[in-house]
């Protein structure tokens, strides 16, 4: 938020250089939440009396009504209605020279702003702050204090405010005589009032034109400063009638540095005068009289004591103390030149000094304690900014670690499930393979070893017959829940097996087994597959009569697809032989999360569809 | 015949059973034992005699009991003697006809016969003895059977595009056109009617038309 005088009269206007005024209204439109409308009509009250006094030049109560607004805005805490309070305050009192109040109020409302998190207008005040400072005569405090400012535009697009304070390190590097810096920030602030006139206005330009005039003067480049001087004084606002006197004095003046010393000095010095008593520029009075009394110094003793102190007179009024200075230093000189007694503006210029001194001290110590406050102040709001951070950091890692751990559990649902349902099927197999061995090794030799003593008795064929069937049959049993490798040999297990049950009348047509990346594929789904092609080819080779099979494999996508079809007599689920087997098949395949679906019909052939992801 | 053969079997019958085959072939010296360790002794020690065993008829699985065997399989047994003797002649003579089983072992090398044991082993393993000792290897017939399956088999890209060609209704001269423009070959037509012709056959297909329609319900086209 700018902070805006309020209806300022032109004569101010070169005051601050970088405060533009717009109406009232706006600079009081942002209002707190407890702001109740009672509130605002007295805001609105006041507002209107402060514009009445100000169009009136009634400082005195403009700054009483600014102080009851002030008030009033702490009461309703309203921090942005105190800012703009502060602000009107300090520039007013500014404006009636009481430059040492006028920087505390600045610096309120700087405070403010700062807390406010407006940088924008924090910067605006400290451009107002160096430049009582830079009026002062402490340069170095301005430069520190324009430097703040340019700080807090960082980031920020306000050229107005930051050629601005361009300008005062600028002519507070040419006050401490060091015209190189001077010139290299006064050029930063020309170029930017180029590249950006509808932000600085023309007559700003001039004026830091006319400061690169006088660092000209100060490097004895009087010719490039004159022409500058002739240009600006065609390129300045005729209507501007202050500026004009500036250039016209600083001109003359320049002009009787280089050594031309015509006639045309005098005029030039006197046309200046005249135009700023017609406007009553009295900071401008004090320039032309301080030139003139040097101008005279020389062959008009008297004239010369006469102008300084017309310019001591002014200064006084003014409260400029370092114009007082100088005025006196000349008087004091002067007198003791004309033998005239000196005693009382020795005594003043010894108590202005000591006043000066004082006011700088004070001022120094309020931007001392204003820094420290606003460094504490920077440090305080980055670690909040910090902290705020690191909140919004943890918050992230919080909420990132809730994520993650609803992964993790979920991600270990999955797993114990998945681990539950491949324990489920490990264990099958165990048992399965188990009980597979034990009819292998134990039902089945000893069917064997009794064949064996009834073959050497060989008295009965039909007794052996049945008991070579049962001997078989076992057999069957005991392989039908064998092992399966589920390594490298997996597919030529798995042929073998579809040959091995394919009966030798007919033929089994395997199409791409090979197909499939088998040693990608899970252990159980392997087995789960073995088992069920298995039971398939039990179903063809009992009940079938099949001639012919044929077993198709296809990788699709995620999945592995088998397709199985038979030419024999065909079967449906609630045929008792087939039904058990086939029940068991898609007990199997869901296992596996995968799907069964067949198809037959009596008479038709039997086509079954295997599918599992892979 | 054989001189000296160790019957590693540890069911007591079966043993018998062997031991009255090995009679028959007049074989002066066999040694009987239930467990693979005691057999791998057992030979071990004949040949640090210097009078090794010329025939080791082992079964491929042995019932655990109290004690702890270093070689608990046939298997196992076969591949340690083969080691410390290469040139001993084995017999496997087991109930295992698991088609992977026989096949990995039948491929190794270490073995020279497998014998099925069921109600003709005796007889088989008889022959088997005969056999192996003309240094030719034997296989129980109906396990050759399981071994060679011939009843497997894989129609080629060939006869999947022939058959396909000739579903969609495509003649002799059609398809040959096809083949030769997409680089299949053969693609004489001598070849393709050569190949229906056998094709017809391979599935007791009467007719061109019947073998489509058996390959179409067998979905293999």
């Amino acid at each position: 938020m700018m902070k805006n005088p309020l209806f300022l009269p032109l004569f101010f206007l070169s005051l601050i250089i970088g405060i533009k005024a717009i109406p009232i209204q706006e600079s009081f439109s942002s209002k707190s939440n407890n702001t109740t409308s009672t509130d605002s009509l007295q805001i609105t009250t006041l507002k209107n009396t402060i514009q009445t006094y100000v169009k009136n030049a009634e400082y005195d109560s403009v700054i009483n009504y600014s102080k009851k607004l002030l008030q009033l805005s702490k009461k309703l805490s309203d921090s942005s209605l105190m800012a703009t309070s502060n602000f009107y305050l300090g520039y007013y009192l500014q404006v009636q020279f009481k430059s040492d109040e006028a920087f505390t109020y600045y610096n309120e409302a700087f405070k403010i702003d700062i807390r406010l998190e407006d940088y924008e207008a924090a910067a605006d005040m400290l451009n107002a702050m160096a430049n009582i400072q830079k009026g002062l005569g402490d340069y170095i405090g301005s430069q520190i204090t324009a430097v703040e400012g340019l700080k807090y535009l960082e980031g920020i697009t306000n050229y107005r405010t930051e050629s601005a304070l361009y300008h005062i390190i600028s002519v507070c590097f040419k006050e401490l005589g060091d015209n190189k810096d001077a010139l290299l920030w006064n050029d930063k602030a020309i170029q930017m009032a180029h590249e950006h006139p509808e932000d600085i206005s023309k007559s700003t330009l001039v004026i830091f034109q006319t400061t690169r005039a006088n660092i000209l003067v100060k490097y004895e480049k009087y010719q490039e400063a004159i022409t500058l001087y002739a240009t600006l004084l065609e390129a300045v606002d005729q209507n501007n009638e202050k500026e004009k006197a500036r250039i016209l004095d600083n001109l003359a003046f320049t002009y009787w540095l280089s050594g031309e010393r015509n006639s045309n000095n005098e005029d030039d010095f006197l046309k200046a005068l005249e135009l700023r008593l017609k406007i009553n520029d009295l900071s401008g009075l004090t320039s032309s009289y301080i030139h003139l009394t040097q101008y005279y110094l020389e062959f008009d003793k008297v004239k010369s004591l006469e102008y300084a102190e017309k310019a001591y007179h002014i200064t006084m009024t003014k409260n400029n103390p370092i114009s007082t200075l100088e005025a006196l230093d000349y008087i004091i000189r002067l007198k003791n030149e004309l033998g005239k007694n000196a005693t009382s503006e020795a005594l003043a210029y010894s108590q202005i000094r000591n006043g000066l001194e004082k006011s700088n001290q004070m001022i120094r110590r309020i931007y001392a304690t204003t820094k420290y406050d606003n460094d504490q102040l920077s440090k305080d709001v980055l670690l909040l900014k910090t902290t705020t951070a690191e909140k919004e950091k943890q918050n992230i890692l919080y909420l990132s670690s809730f994520i993650v751990v609803l992964m993790g559990f979920s991600l270990l649902f999955i797993i114990l499930k998945r681990r539950h349902r491949l324990e489920k099927i490990r264990e099958s197999y165990k048992t399965e393979t188990r009980i597979s061995k034990k009819v292998h090794d134990e039902l089945a030799n000893d069917v064997y070893q009794l064949m064996i003593q009834l073959e050497a008795s060989k008295n009965n064929h039909d007794l052996l017959d049945s008991m070579e069937k049962i001997y078989l049959r076992t057999r069957d049993i005991s392989k039908e829940n064998n092992g399966v490798h589920t390594d490298h040999r997996y597919s030529e297990e798995l042929t073998t097996m579809l040959g091995g049950y394919t009966p030798s009348h007919a033929k089994i047509y395997i199409q791409d087994l090979d197909d499939i990346p088998w040693q990608k594929i899970d252990k159980e789904k392997k087995i789960a597959l073995y088992r069920v092609l298995q039971e398939l080819m039990t179903n063809m080779k009992k009940h079938s009569e099949a001639s012919l099979v044929a077993l198709t494999f296809k990788k699709t996508g995620k999945s592995i697809l088998i397709s199985y079809t038979d030419n024999g007599k065909g079967a449906t689920i609630d045929d008792k032989k087939y039904g058990n087997g086939l029940h068991n098949v898609e007990n199997r395949i869901a296992a596996i999360q995968g799907s069964f679906t067949f198809n037959s019909q009596l008479g038709e052939g039997f086509k079954a569809e295997i599918k599992f992801p892979n | 015949m054989y001189d000296k053969v160790l019957v590693a079997e540890d069911i007591d019958s079966i043993s018998m059973g062997v031991g009255m085959i090995l009679k028959k072939l007049k074989i002066k010296e066999v040694q009987h034992t239930s467990y693979c360790d005691e057999a791998f002794l057992k030979a071990k020690k004949a040949l640090q005699d210097g009078d090794p065993f010329q025939l080791l008829i082992s079964d491929l699985s042995f019932k655990p009991d109290y004690r702890e065997a270093k070689l608990s399989s046939g298997h196992e047994l076969i591949v340690a003697l083969k080691n410390e003797q290469p040139n001993l002649k084995v017999i496997v003579y087991s109930i295992e006809d698991h088609p992977q089983i026989v096949k990995s072992l039948w491929n190794s090398g270490l073995i020279n016969g497998y014998v099925s044991k069921d109600r003709k082993g005796l007889i088989e393993l008889e022959e088997a003895i005969a056999q192996i000792f003309k240094n030719e290897a034997y296989m129980s017939p109906k396990l050759a059977l399981l071994m060679d399956q011939k009843n497997i088999m894989t129609l080629g890209n060939f006869e999947i595009q022939l058959m396909t060609s000739l579903a969609n209704g495509q003649t002799h001269d059609e398809i040959q056109h096809h083949f030769k423009a997409n680089g299949i070959s053969p693609s004489s037509k001598s070849s393709i009617e050569k190949r229906i012709k056998e094709l017809k056959e391979e599935f007791q297909a009467n007719t061109t038309a019947h073998l489509v329609s058996i390959l179409k319900d067998l979905r293999l086209i």
